[in-house]
């Protein structure tokens, strides 16, 4: 199992190496000179461009830039935006939880719909249940999120006014200092009457719209997955000691079952990374998908650059707690075999 | 009073090319201490009469029986929950493939005292206690350690005795194993079936051995029936059965048995057993048959009398006689 | 003895060709039929777009901007699904949209197939640090987020049709080059490999004509699956106003030019948006159908 872990660990330091030269590649071939971004159009003396490009390093050839921005990495230092001024790695993880506490909220959505709907599919199979799952799931991973967002907020916030159009929490009855950043936690903490409920309020929809392609793919695949264990000898033997069929399928088939939808689920973090980008523009939810696209329309490149490295680089952790969860689950994996 | 008697079950199948007859007219008494072997080829239909008993067949099949009793209890009238707790209780089942048998993310201990918490509700000192007892009954040394092995580390013949301990742990009326020395190796094979035998005369419960071993019938089973194509040919003694076989197909299993070779080459019996779509008419085992003459291909025949095996032809063996006498079932 | 037996044994007539047995087996999946008609009917309208699409898709009605649909009141039979805020005709920019994303889907897909069963068999063959090269490379793309990726190699091209493509491209290039790698690997412990290799076969025509065809079957149901993903993630790209530029009518653009008039003028919301998730859906029933039909292992009577 420590080897398993050690391997496992080593594995990802080449690809954190290659993430950092192609972001630093990437955004040296933007096209605009960030000085001159940074400087505008109003015309500037030669003496303070120099200036300029001698703070940010750019007279620096090329190699020695890389080193640095590599020392810079490992020390914590992400850059500087241009536009705020702030150190980019304090700017992500003020914006950070935001995304987080969306994400996980939209992850425990299509976990807890999807796996037990999964479930039932594929014991009443063939079913007009299992068809509705089904249909629902095709549709579920065919939706384009920025369009699904825009839809529901049109009926639910617009013309029913049951959710709130934009926001984490109405900021005009409720106002505190975040502590974690995670709004949930921090309207609870906050003591202020109904700051929770506004936070939940204002969470719904988004983490609905967000939850739709994991939970549509989480539900197929406990429903495959369900499929193929039902199958198996060791159900039939569950069976045959008369146990009842909620043990036989919920902790017999499930247990196995969920193997490979671990697996799904863990993979799902990535795509609820990049679809955050579009919910959080829809909802005007602050977080760093939205910074990041912001981040693009004003050409601030050391945050884009910043940005992307940091996301790339928790996705990657996170792929990797991942694979060191599943391997202790699978009992095979774990005795070494 | 027999510990299970069964009349005339019948199992179909619903399947896309239309249903399809697995099982005919199986008939079943197991007394206890009694080992009735139930003896035939794939696709003879011993396995999913046994499935039926047991309430595990699939919802697609249709199970209909004259009688089917079990104990007091008519299998057909209990419910769902009753016939469950009976199942894994005082009728239980093993299978064939040990290793795929057990579930792979649970330790040995786990499965093995679920039955006992399932139905005999013991609490967790109680239970491990009688998990190591189960366990050294059946062979396993150094039980205290397996009860926290998983499957995958166990070999085929140790998860066989596990399967074992798991069937036997509420002291079972009968146990019904379905090939489980198959997939095992020759020497494993006789351990178990040691094994079987050891614990039918220690708690003198019925066993039924569903095999295609006539070696295996011939040192094991007091009582043997044999199975073709979904129907009971014949059904004797064992020692009858060896004696004078009546059914030409159990005399050519017979036949083609090593140790009872007359000549270098084995005697094969030609053809294959009829599936859903080449049922023959009249008696199923005509084109393969020594004896078949034109009556075979038109009816079906019935059952002979006991001192004839019960065997389901028309001109029943004796001596390796063909009787061309009409005889009533 | 001889046995009259009757037995009924039909007899053969032969073996049914394996594309009359495919399309017999596709058949049966009502869902998937229904799939390849909706998308057949799509690619008609986008191929004779210029037949087919009442007008121009940049042609601007000054008097009619804003238009509803036929249906609602408000509405004009010269423009049956409405107009945009610059009075373009809706109908027509959404036939054209289909054109522009079933391009971008198709070239999406032939590119990163191609590219991706050339790197994927090279890492098969190859094995030793050419393997493990194309695989880190491939982890890395994985590694960042889809969106985010595209997003970055949109903003170092720039913003065009051309770029969405490329973009796109790369970001699911992985999966064919696993895929490929994986289907490979596995022929390649096979016995009619060893037996090609010792017969002479070069290794170039080992890899595309021994073993490439006995590797398709995954490979075209994750390209059907492959032009659905690829329309999303250009139309995500379109909605962020980093793929075509307007006036193309990319159906994502539509979708972002629309976000003001949600309240207002909810058809110019829901039509382009519709559109996508039609034809996505369609394209994914589709592979669906062909993944049964062509792994008769995941088929269950």
């Amino acid at each position: 199992m420590l080897k398993y872990l050690a391997r496992r660990i080593a594995l990802t330091l080449p690809t954190f190496f290659a993430l950092m030269f192609v972001t630093f590649v990437a955004i040296r071939l933007v096209p605009g000179d960030p000085v001159e971004v940074r400087t505008g159009e109003r015309g500037i003396a030669p003496e303070r461009l120099a200036q300029f490009r001698h703070e940010l390093g750019l007279d620096q050839p090329v190699w020695k830039q890389f080193l640095d921005y590599v020392g810079h990495l490992l020390t914590g230092d992400f850059g500087t935006s241009v536009v705020t001024n702030e150190k980019v790695l304090k700017e992500f993880f003020t914006l950070f939880p935001a995304t987080v506490e969306l994400s996980m909220m939209a992850m425990l959505l299509a976990i807890a719909i999807g796996i037990p709907a999964g479930v039932l599919a594929a014991v009443k199979r063939g079913s007009p249940f299992d068809h509705v799952v089904m249909g629902a799931s095709v549709t579920g991973f065919s939706m384009p999120i920025f369009w699904w967002g825009l839809l529901l907020i049109m009926l639910v916030s617009e013309r029913w006014g049951l959710t709130p159009v934009s926001g984490r929490i109405d900021l005009i009855k409720y106002y505190f200092e975040p502590i974690t950043g995670f709004m949930l936690i921090d309207s609870v903490l906050s003591g202020q009457a109904g700051a929770f409920a506004s936070a939940l309020h204002h969470l719904v929809l988004p983490s609905i719209v967000l939850g739709t392609i994991p939970l549509a793919i989480i539900a197929r695949m406990t429903r495959s997955s369900m499929l193929e264990v039902l199958h198996e000898d060791y159900v039939r033997t569950a069976r045959a000691k008369g146990l009842s069929p909620f043990r036989v399928i919920g902790l017999h088939a499930l247990r196995n079952a969920m193997i490979p939808v671990v697996t799904i689920i863990g993979l799902q973090i990535g795509t609820l990374l990049a679809g955050a980008v579009l919910t959080e523009t829809i909802f005007s939810w602050p977080g760093v998908g939205k910074w990041l696209i912001e981040a693009i329309g004003r050409r601030d490149y050391p945050a884009l650059q910043g940005g992307i490295m940091l996301i790339s680089s928790i996705v990657i952790l996170v792929n990797l707690g991942v694979d060191l969860l599943y391997g202790s689950i699978n009992p095979r994996i774990r005795h070494g075999r | 009073m027999s510990i299970i008697e069964i009349r005339n079950l019948s199992v179909t199948f619903a399947s896309q090319a239309g249903a399809f007859n697995a099982v005919q007219g199986f008939d079943l008494t197991v007394a206890p201490n009694e080992v009735v072997a139930i003896v035939g080829e794939s696709g003879s239909g011993k396995s999913v009469a046994m499935l039926a008993v047991m309430g595990l067949l699939p919802w697609t099949a249709t199970v209909t029986a004259d009688r089917m009793r079990f104990g007091e209890h008519d299998l057909m009238a209990l419910s769902a929950a009753k016939r469950r707790q009976l199942a894994g209780c005082e009728l239980s089942m093993i299978f064939q493939e040990p290793m795929s048998s057990l579930n792979p993310c649970f330790t040995v201990g786990f499965q093995l005292g679920e039955t006992l918490k399932t139905h005999l509700g013991l609490d967790r000192a109680e239970r491990r206690r009688q998990c190591i007892e189960l366990l050294q009954a059946v062979g396993i040394t150094d039980a205290e350690r397996r009860l926290s092995a998983f499957p995958h580390q166990l070999s085929g013949g140790m998860s066989q005795r596990v399967m074992i301990a798991i069937a036997v742990a509420c002291r079972p009326k009968l146990l019904i194993a379905d090939e489980p020395t198959t997939a095992l190796d020759v020497t494993i094979q006789a351990q178990i079936l040691d094994l079987l035998l050891r614990l039918r005369k220690e708690t003198g419960m019925g066993v039924v051995l569903i095999t295609h071993d006539m070696g295996v019938v011939a040192e094991t089973a007091d009582r043997v029936v044999v199975q073709y194509a979904g129907q009971q040919v014949e059904s004797n003694t064992t020692r009858e059965l060896f004696r004078d076989p009546h059914h030409p197909y159990t005399a050519a299993l017979l036949a083609a048995l090593p140790e009872r070779a007359q000549q270098k080459l084995l005697p094969q019996i030609p053809g294959v057993v009829p599936g859903q779509f080449d049922r023959p008419a009249g008696c199923l085992f005509t084109p393969r048959c020594r004896f078949a003459f034109d009556l075979c291909g038109k009816a079906a025949p019935v059952q002979a009398g006991v001192g004839l095996g019960r065997a389901r032809c028309h001109t029943p063996l004796v001596t390796g006689t063909p009787q061309r006498q009409k005889v009533s079932a | 003895m001889a046995v009259e037996a009757a037995v009924g044994i039909t007899p053969e007539t032969g073996p049914p060709s394996s594309l009359a047995a495919f399309w017999a087996a596709f058949r049966e999946n009502r869902g998937a039929v229904v799939g390849l008609a909706i998308f057949g009917t799509i690619v008609l309208l986008a191929i004779f777009a210029d037949l087919v699409a009442p007008y121009s898709p940049y042609i601007q009605f000054r008097e009619a901007v804003k238009l509803p649909p036929v249906w609602e009141d408000g509405g004009q039979a010269k423009f049956l699904l409405g107009t945009d805020a610059l009075g373009r005709d809706m109908l027509s920019r959404l036939i054209y949209g289909a054109r522009i994303s079933l391009f971008i889907g198709s070239s999406v897909m032939l590119v990163s197939l191609s590219i991706g069963i050339q790197l994927g068999l090279a890492a098969a063959f190859a094995k030793g640090w050419i393997d493990t090269a194309i695989m880190r490379t491939m982890d890395l793309i994985i590694a960042v987020p889809s969106l985010v990726l595209a997003i970055l190699i949109v903003a170092v091209l720039g913003p065009s049709l051309v770029n969405t493509i490329i973009a796109v491209t790369i970001v699911y290039l992985p999966r064919y080059v696993r895929l490929t790698r994986a289907s490979a690997l596995g022929e390649l412990g096979k016995e009619y490999v060893t037996a090609a290799q010792v017969a002479g076969v070069r290794p170039l025509r080992l890899m595309f004509r021994t073993v490439l065809p006995n590797c398709l079957a995954p490979l075209i149901v994750q390209s059907a699956l492959g032009v659905s993903e690829a329309i999303l993630e250009a139309a995500a790209l379109g909605f962020l106003g980093l793929g075509a530029q307007p006036p193309i009518p990319e159906w994502g653009s539509m979708l972002a030019d629309a976000r003001e008039f949600i309240r207002s003028n909810p058809w110019i919301v829901t039509l382009p948006g519709l559109a996508i998730l039609v034809t996505v859906v369609s394209i994914n029933v589709m592979g669906d159908g062909l993944r049964d039909a062509l792994d008769p292992k995941l088929r269950r009577s």
